[in-house]
């Protein structure tokens, strides 16, 4: 672990429990949400973690938040393993691991202003003294999340504002604690096309002001493209590349990469262009197909694909892929 | 009109529709106003606006489903020469799903749980009286299935054996069960993933070839539109405005929503350009601007702009751009 790394996650595995079919059967079936995720975020760096539904990106988030506990695996956190921590030393630890949720229509009490919304991390983490200095932070989060004046704002409810404005209180709450990690999972998915660039201009700017690190969790290949520096994506619970933006975006290594790239839409006509339309859905994560998970729907597979499971391997300097076939 | 469509035959023809919700007490809301366009056969028409700009009004004005609210207060909308607005609530009836179907926002989460995907799509045949009997029904219900990509065994099961894209398969299925010549597709993607988005977008490029459907599109994504659609209505406040080619539209927008509408779409053959949201928010459709219904937020807006409404003025065979900047060039 180097002095710039801040985040370390090794070999990391969610596996969920599937239910008795009846009281005789053997209880030994398992969805392999994420099934050994090993990557590193750096001091001030914005990974985004890419990947269809169902490939264990937000299973990999709650874990991080100890909202998920963990089945193998190891976290490191700024030097300390966090992988198994409880009580108040987990919610120690998770001031400094905030998230900001999906939808923004949802994720706030409708029965709280913008003020009390914003305050009550302060409160569940008894982390200020006195009224004044409540509001004096509440104040500085709205400002900083874009709110201005944050007067306007504090006394307000959730449905007199716009959904930019709502995702920008749910960053706003999200900051309020100091936090060195922020994990944004589809912070833009719901919002119009229109506002989506201030939401993301915000937290690149938060990225310069504040030094945070950003897990940016997204299917939109496109978007990630635009604000992180590294890119990972993910699929059936597992990274099948990893490398730096400009690096994957111009020579993907791996088949499901290259094919995600090429139906991501592109704004010009004129660029119509040959897309790798994968078939079907993703397989069960309950039943993993053997040798290389991707094999089934890959458009390149060979017989070997469907004996041996693929290690990340490097690509070129900082730049891996997991599969069999590449030179 | 694009070239390639200029003489296939017209099926839609919408002149000048206005739509008011009203409400006692309180001024109208006018959340379409004057919109025209036309549809031809084969067509893939994008209606694009971001969310309140009156693009799911207007397609249920077409299909004259608007809530009790709306009112249809100005236009026509002609369907093969017929006028929609003037036909008795049975007469719409049958031209709902028969000669234009559409498939709603979400539809896709509102299949009915505790009935087989089959048996939800036979229902609008037998309500149409299309097939004869028993046989026949199934065996359209199979041709159905297979026509968007899901294996006909796979009918008597349930929504939840279905995954989303599937789900999103299933309705359009269900939009073709009685051989429309438009299919209305209100965000048909907006909840899926990329690659689902993908096999959805092709299937409906497949089937405009296959059956030489006209689709209308509805969405607020830009890079959508480019993938698929011929001709592109630029919706904003209500009103229209931009109507051009696809390749006008990306190429030679005029209108400054337009441009600023693109310029806030990530570019991943351009990833170096800084992407730039629009200030501001979308009028309330209640209180509307006396000008440009943009020019609040328009970066190139001058006097004239403020008190004024622009009208649509024409700027090549097949361009309409609603901007006084237009005009003074």
């Amino acid at each position: 672990m180097n002095q710039s790394t801040l985040l370390e996650v090794r070999n990391l595995r969610k596996l969920f429990p599937l239910k008795k079919a009846g009281f005789w059967e053997a209880g030994d079936k398992h969805v392999h949400a994420v099934d050994g995720v090993s990557f590193e975020l750096n001091r001030g760096e914005v990974l985004a973690l890419v990947g269809e539904s169902g490939c264990g990106k937000s299973t990999l988030a709650l874990t991080l938040m100890g909202l998920e506990t963990i089945s193998q695996g190891s976290i490191v956190f700024d030097g300390q393993d966090i992988t198994h921590l409880k009580g108040p030393a987990l919610r120690t630890m998770r001031q400094h691991i905030q998230m900001v949720f999906q939808d923004p229509y949802e994720s706030l009490n409708p029965l709280m202003t913008i003020g009390q919304l914003v305050a009550e991390p302060l409160v569940v983490h008894r982390l200020v003294r006195s009224k004044a200095e409540r509001a004096d932070r509440v104040h500085r989060c709205l400002e900083d999340a874009g709110l201005k004046p944050a007067e306007a704002f504090v006394n307000r409810f959730p449905h007199e504002l716009s959904g930019g404005q709502r995702q920008r209180v749910v960053i706003a709450g999200a900051l309020v604690l100091e936090p060195t990690i922020l994990l944004a999972d589809e912070p833009v998915s719901m919002l119009d096309v229109s506002i989506r660039a201030e939401i993301l201009s915000l937290l690149a700017d938060l990225r310069v002001k504040r030094g945070i690190s950003i897990l940016f969790i997204t299917h939109d290949l496109g978007t990630a493209a635009y604000f992180a520096d590294r890119v990972a994506v993910m699929y059936l619970g597992r990274i099948v590349e990893i490398g730096p933006t400009r690096e994957v975006l111009a020579n993907p290594a791996h088949p499901y990469a290259r094919a995600l790239l090429s139906v991501i839409p592109v704004p010009n006509p004129r660029q119509r262009r040959e897309r790798l339309i994968l078939r079907g859905d993703p397989p069960d994560p309950i039943d993993l197909p053997p040798g290389c998970r991707f094999h089934p729907r890959c458009p390149i597979a060979q017989a070997v694909c469907r004996e041996q499971d693929p290690v990340l391997q490097d690509v070129s300097r900082g730049h891996q892929s997991a599969c069999l076939l590449q030179t | 009109m694009p070239a390639a469509f200029a003489d296939a035959p017209l099926l839609l023809d919408v002149r000048h529709l206005s739509v008011d919700y009203v409400s006692r007490g309180q001024p109208a809301a006018h959340a379409v106003d004057d919109v025209s366009f036309v549809l031809r056969e084969g067509e893939i028409l994008g209606l694009v606006g971001e969310s309140g700009c009156g693009k799911t009004t207007l397609m249920l004005s077409l299909m004259r489903l608007l809530p009790s609210a709306g009112r249809i207060v100005a236009g026509r909308v002609d369907l093969l020469g017929r006028d929609l607005l003037s036909l008795s609530e049975k007469e719409i009836a049958d031209v709902r799903w028969k000669e234009m179907a559409m498939i709603f926002q979400g539809a896709m989460n509102a299949l009915n749980p505790v009935r087989t995907i089959g048996d939800q799509i036979s229902e609008v045949i037998v309500r149409h009286n299309i097939a004869g009997n028993k046989a026949v029904l199934d065996g359209r219900i199979s041709e159905l299935l297979e026509l968007v990509g899901i294996p006909a065994n796979r009918k008597d099961q349930y929504p939840h054996q279905y995954s989303g894209g599937m789900r999103q398969r299933a309705m359009i299925a269900m939009a073709l069960a009685c051989a429309p010549l438009i299919v209305i597709a209100d965000e048909p993607t907006t909840a899926l993933d990329v690659m689902i988005q993908a096999q959805i977008l092709e299937l409906l490029l497949t089937l405009r070839q296959k059956l030489g459907l006209a689709v209308i599109l509805v969405t607020h994504d830009l890079g959508v539109v480019a993938e698929i659609c011929d001709s592109v209505l630029v919706m904003y406040g209500g009103v229209t405005a931009e109507y051009a080619s696809v390749n006008t539209i990306y190429n030679n927008p005029q209108h400054p929503y337009t441009q600023q509408l693109l310029d806030a779409f990530p570019d991943l053959s351009n990833p170096s350009d800084r992407l730039t949201s629009i200030p501001g928010y979308p009028p309330r459709l209640d209180a509307l601007p006396p000008g440009c219904r943009f020019a609040p937020r328009c970066s190139v807006a001058f006097e004239r702009c403020h008190h004024e409404q622009p009208p649509l003025y024409q700027l090549s065979q097949f361009h309409l751009a609603s901007c006084h900047r237009v005009e003074s060039e």
